[in-house]
């Protein structure tokens, strides 16, 4: 039974809250595309990715307007390439990404993701070639996403891995020195990477999955902030766990949206529907950020004491909306805080309020880790390379995933600005701390071994 | 006060409501002596006990009815059952009798026993939504709009809330109509640049303010 005030607060959702259905991504295996023969290969994955996907972008639309919910990116995430072309050498890892772009681009979707390789304990021959085929196919594409695993909570952290992703980060930057090293930003780097996560640049179709899927991302920090401020509004005693109530409820309503649309599509494409992932992935529009939330929370400047605990309680209460409005929540689930994407968040990196290593300790009670951050282009890779080790560490220890998106912008120092446009939005540089001090550390290679799960303490 | 907008999404069937707020359901007593009556009057405490009173006095059985009080003024629909032959007349005069002389606005009709059962369009059911700066002659731009395309309107809610105007539709569309170009359309009418409309499939609501979550694609339930 539906009344007045839900519809008025579900209409409040997408008209004034920014609420939207993030992406629709689907998932597709493309192992049988292997072939010995690398044109036949690029024939066979252009061929299935058209076949199964070529509807995806108009299905979404109609999908969209029925519903009145915006479908704001349609997306491809493949099997790990590293494993699909893994017979194939430096110029067939290229002519696959050359492939997935145009592929992409034929059928409408801004990002396909799955340029991926899987390295936590080690590396095939084929997981070499892609990482060092990396710098190359990020600048010379355009919709193609990567995503590097180097550690795990079962096998620790592969810090040969580690360091070649500085190397391969740095070398992207330079290629894309033109667009502030936006390549940078289509490479995500991942301890305990989730193999259904709908979101880009992360998203890969994970080994355990179906042939194809549809997976689904929902936000809506607005959404949250709007409930917030409705709730002060309403007046009377307001604790804690009166928010964490309010966070819920909405989580709820926003992850129902990410269902019905999911399921929609699936069947109209009669493939299978995978998960949704209720994730607060903010935008640079005002209103449409977790910084702000953070501020209706009561945290006044972004960074002080209490930063880490408010997010905690944010990210908490919107894994427990989801999970009891949805028997299919995936992915990962929790909020979001890309610097870049976040006008709330840049604008204290500006200000000098929030530092890495703030954001840092943030990152180990919310999702993903240290996304779209911009450093200064004289960054080494043995810099670049401790941070990502500092990141994986995290969700190594803690049993959860983490990532690192870092931006080196070529020509530019911390306190400058770096702009990427659109929905990667703009920051201040982030000043690093004593770089080129952990060089002797990162560079011992081998692995960090898996942490003991007992004696907690 | 918040309105209450009563949406049935299982169709055919309309939802009734007690005063008290919960659903009756028709039992199916289709006897001869079946009226269908309804009140207005300015709202007041006790209506409700003087009609029923008047409709007991004459062995009649309330089988449904559906009450709402708009900006102070009372309006209800009732299904009375009598066990043997009544002129409405004889009913009119006694619920009319339960107020003060003129109060209440009375009519009472004898009840078609299929009406409950004639779904006027079958096809899906949207909500529309129409929210701005209020003016003469939205609503019947809007309904001859519906009315053109064969649309059912089988709910609508209306209220003003400061300069706001909000209007809160179920309609039941056909099949064969495209959603697009019917959106596109209610976009099209000149009811005024600041008035916005959308259209939208009543599931969306139903998903985000229920419990239960339905879908066809779904194996159990």
């Amino acid at each position: 039974m539906l009344r007045s005030e839900d519809i008025m607060t579900t209409l409040g959702m997408f008209q004034k809250e920014h609420l939207d259905v993030r992406t629709v991504t689907m998932g597709l295996n493309l192992m049988d595309c292997a072939s010995p023969d690398a044109d036949q290969l690029c024939r066979k994955i252009r061929r299935k990715i058209l076949d199964r996907a070529g509807r995806l972008v108009s299905i979404c639309d109609g999908i969209g307007a029925r519903y009145g919910i915006p479908v704001v990116n349609r997306r491809v995430a493949v099997s790990p390439i590293s494993a699909v072309a893994a017979s194939h050498g430096m110029g067939g890892f290229l002519q696959v990404a050359r492939t997935l772009d145009a592929a992409a681009r034929e059928i409408g979707v801004n990002f396909v993701g799955g340029y991926t390789a899987l390295v936590q304990k080690g590396f095939t021959a084929g997981e070499r070639t892609l990482i060092e085929s990396l710098p190359e196919a990020l600048s010379t594409t355009e919709r193609v996403c990567s995503s590097v695993n180097v550690a795990s909570t079962k096998a620790g952290i592969n810090m040969d891995a580690v360091l070649m992703l500085g190397e391969v980060i740095v070398r992207t930057a330079q290629l894309t020195a033109a667009s502030d090293g936006f390549g940078c930003a289509k490479l995500v780097v991942f301890a305990n990477m989730p193999e259904d996560n709908p979101f880009m640049a992360g998203a890969y179709l994970g080994y355990g999955e179906p042939e194809c899927v549809i997976n689904i991302g929902v936000s809506g920090p607005g959404v949250v902030k709007s409930a917030l401020q409705r709730l002060a509004k309403r007046g009377g005693q307001i604790d804690l766990g009166a928010i964490a109530e309010e966070i819920k409820m909405t989580s709820f309503r926003v992850t129902r949206v990410g269902e019905l649309i999911g399921r929609e599509v699936a069947a109209a494409l009669g493939v299978n529907f995978g998960i949704v992932d209720l994730s607060l992935a903010p935008t640079p529009a005002v209103g449409d950020s977790v910084g702000e939330i953070l501020q209706t929370m009561g945290i006044a400047v972004i960074g002080a004491p209490g930063s880490t605990a408010a997010l905690a309680l944010l990210n908490d209460a919107v894994k427990k909306g989801g999970l009891f409005a949805s028997s299919s929540v995936g992915g990962l689930s929790g909020a979001f805080i890309p610097v870049c994407e976040d006008r709330a968040l840049a604008e204290a990196v500006a200000q000098g309020h929030l530092s890495l290593e703030k954001l840092e300790a943030m990152t180990s009670v919310c999702s993903v880790g240290l996304d779209m951050i911009a450093v200064p282009g004289d960054t080494s890779a043995d810099t670049i390379a401790a941070i990502i080790a500092d990141e994986m560490a995290i969700g190594v220890v803690n049993n959860k995933t983490t990532a690192v998106r870092l931006i080196p912008v070529p020509g530019k120092k911390a306190g400058e600005k770096a702009v990427f446009g659109g929905l990667f939005g703009e920051s201040a540089i982030m000043p690093i701390r004593h770089p080129g001090a952990s060089s002797r550390f990162v560079r011992y290679g081998g692995r960090v071994p898996a942490p003991l799960h007992s004696l907690n303490n | 006060m918040n309105p209450t907008y009563l949406i049935d999404k299982r169709g055919a069937v309309p939802i009734i409501y007690s005063d008290d707020r919960s659903p009756i359901w028709n039992r199916g007593m289709n006897m001869a002596g079946d009226f269908v009556i309804s009140v207005m009057s300015r709202d007041r405490v006790g209506i409700i006990a003087g009609v029923t009173r008047a409709i007991l006095d004459l062995r009649g059985n309330v089988e449904a009815l559906s009450q709402t009080v708009l900006r102070g003024y009372f309006t209800i629909i009732l299904t009375v059952s009598f066990p043997e032959e009544m002129p409405a007349e004889r009913i009119q005069a006694a619920v009319e009798k339960s107020g003060s002389p003129g109060e209440l606005a009375v009519s009472v009709k004898p009840r078609d026993p299929d009406a409950a059962r004639t779904a006027p369009v079958t096809g899906d059911q949207f909500v529309l939504t129409i929210m701005g700066k209020d003016r003469p002659g939205v609503i019947s731009r809007i309904s001859s709009y519906l009315s053109s395309r064969g649309i059912n309107i089988v709910d609508l809610y209306a209220y003003t809330e400061g300069d706001n105007f909000v209007v809160l539709s179920q309609v039941m569309i056909p099949s064969n109509l495209d959603i697009r170009q019917l959106q596109i359309d209610l976009e099209g009418l000149p009811l005024g640049s600041d008035l916005v409309t959308r259209l939208q499939h009543q599931d969306i609501f139903v998903a985000t303010s229920e419990i239960e979550f339905r879908h066809k694609g779904m194996r159990s339930r």
